[in-house]
């Protein structure tokens, strides 16, 4: 067992369910340069998919302060925007549909 | 940190990325510094479309024919990862009359400019778009436009260019640039200083601020840009579709004004200070619906002028939903999941600004606001002008100097 995400070493789990992004991926990832949260999600899709990042965001701090020298502290977190939970298109295009009628 | 360069690139998108790669393939010591990470900015934030139909002539179509020439080589024979690039065509719906008889009028010059373009009827356009509204009246269509995923190909060619090479520091911010008598000498960042006599300025938004470190007012300023990307589902369209920007109440000479994307620049005096916003952000509009190919659908985009202020608004995303609910109905049961804002480099003629400065190796490739359209040309233009001292092709569109033959205020 390893600190940060508690598996062996070389256990291949699913890290990004959403996206089903395996911890392999993301190790590849770190390996090929990507030190940040945000390169990592650019390059994998990690933390791109319904829940945006809020199951596995943890999990690939962990594995990058692992493979790297960056402590939690260095590792910055992505920028959170609304919406925070999914909405549907629809609800919100009766907003814009409002906005623009009253042009 | 390197000591030395033959070429420092200041930015990592996909203007520097392009520029690094083909460099490096003529054997020039290339350092690539950038602020935060490759693709973090407008490169990994836009709707990653190769488009020929709203080309302007001149250096506009010239660069983005060319870029498309360049891509499938890459993707074939360089990039060791997907771009997801897909040529299905691109297509501009018209909702109104108005539109489609001023999409009939600027018809013959699209032509003139070889744009393989196709007015399409009501019939002719569901049919290859089953989904779009029974609202949706006609539309353009061309065939070679083409899509991509923005950052990943930025990335690709990050990869592409340290392959040949190309030395990339990322989370590296130039602090100042060394001039020696008007000359290029040196960069100086936060994690040292590295000697060279060639720095091109592919800072995008940013770029006026890297000008300032030598002493030159470039008119590059942020057009924030929202967007917003529903949850993966089968596809429920096939292919870029975009609206115009023409309002319903529009006479048709503003319509003509309105379609043809450009900024008029002919009337009056203008001014190279940072542009104010006119009208509210339902005025400054544009839909945009791209189809991924991991199946979110990215949505757009409202337009502002905001600094590099970074928030959404409930306002800006509620229209985005709404013009993409009304030209595919069937996305209004479609989750959104993300936003975001970006900047797309502004200019006051829409047109990027190129080329070596009054500072001898001072060299500007910034302002492009379509830069997957542009990028690769823009590089290989950059790289002959650097290697062999080629000049730069377009160069009374593109150069600083245009700018002094505006009537300015």
């Amino acid at each position: 067992m390893e600190g940060g995400i508690g598996v062996k070493d070389d256990e291949d789990i699913t890290i990004c369910r959403c996206e089903e992004v395996s911890r392999n991926t993301i190790e590849d990832a770190i390996r090929q340069g990507c030190d940040t949260l945000d390169s990592i999600k650019r390059r994998t899709r990690a933390g791109m998919g319904l829940c945006q990042g809020r199951t596995c965001r943890g999990l690939i701090a962990g594995l990058l302060r692992n493979r790297t020298d960056k402590s939690y502290e260095d590792i910055k977190p992505a920028t959170f925007r609304p919406p925070f939970r999914p909405i549907s298109l629809g609800l919100l295009a009766e907003e814009g549909q409002r906005i623009t009628e009253e042009r | 940190m390197k000591k030395s360069a033959d070429v420092v690139i200041i930015g990592g998108g996909m203007i520097g990325c392009a520029t690094a790669y083909l460099l490096s393939r003529h054997q020039k010591n290339v350092v690539l510094l950038e602020r935060k990470g490759i693709a973090t900015e407008a490169s990994g934030a836009n709707y990653g479309m190769i488009w020929i139909q709203t080309r302007q002539p001149g250096y506009d179509i010239t660069a983005a024919k060319r870029s498309l020439e360049l891509y499938p080589g890459l993707v074939s024979e360089v990039f060791d990862i997907d771009i997801e690039f897909e040529q299905k065509g691109g297509m501009t719906v018209f909702f109104t009359e108005l539109e489609r008889e001023v999409a009939e009028a600027v018809l013959l010059s699209k032509q003139e400019q070889e744009i393989p373009i196709q007015l399409l009827d009501k019939n002719e356009t569901k049919e290859l778009e089953p989904a779009l509204s029974d609202e949706v009246v006609g539309s353009f269509y061309c065939p070679i436009d083409a899509q991509l995923n923005p950052m990943l190909t930025t990335i690709a060619l990050a990869r592409a260019a340290q392959r040949e090479g190309a030395t990339i520091y990322t989370e590296t911010e130039v602090h100042s640039i060394k001039l020696n008598r008007q000359t290029v000498s040196g960069v100086v960042t936060n994690r040292g200083e590295i000697k060279t006599e060639v720095v091109v300025n592919a800072a995008g938004s940013w770029g006026s601020q890297i000008g300032q470190m030598v002493g030159l007012k470039i008119p590059v300023y942020p057009n924030k840009l929202q967007s917003l990307v529903t949850e993966q589902t089968p596809r429920l369209f096939n292919r870029v579709i975009m609206g115009t920007q023409i309002p319903e109440d529009a006479t048709f000479e503003e319509a003509m004004k309105g379609f043809s994307y450009t900024r008029d620049i002919s009337e009056g005096q203008i001014s190279l200070e940072a542009p104010v916003n006119k009208g509210t952000l339902a005025d400054n509009s544009m839909m945009f619906i791209k189809p991924t190919i991991s199946g979110n659908t990215v949505c757009g985009t409202v337009f502002e002028f905001a600094g590099h202020d970074r928030s959404t608004s409930y306002e800006g995303l509620s229209l985005i939903a709404s013009m993409a609910a009304k030209a595919i109905p069937a996305l209004r049961g479609v989750q959104c999941i993300r936003a975001w804002a970006n900047f797309d480099p502004y200019t006051i003629d829409g047109v990027p600004i190129e080329g070596e400065t009054e500072i001898k190796g001072f060299i500007l490739a910034v302002g492009h606001g379509t830069a997957m359209s542009q990028g690769l040309a823009v590089g290989e233009s950059l790289t002959a002008f650097i290697v062999d001292g080629k000049p730069m092709p377009f160069t009374k569109q593109t150069s600083m100097e245009r700018f002094r033959s505006y009537a300015l205020r």
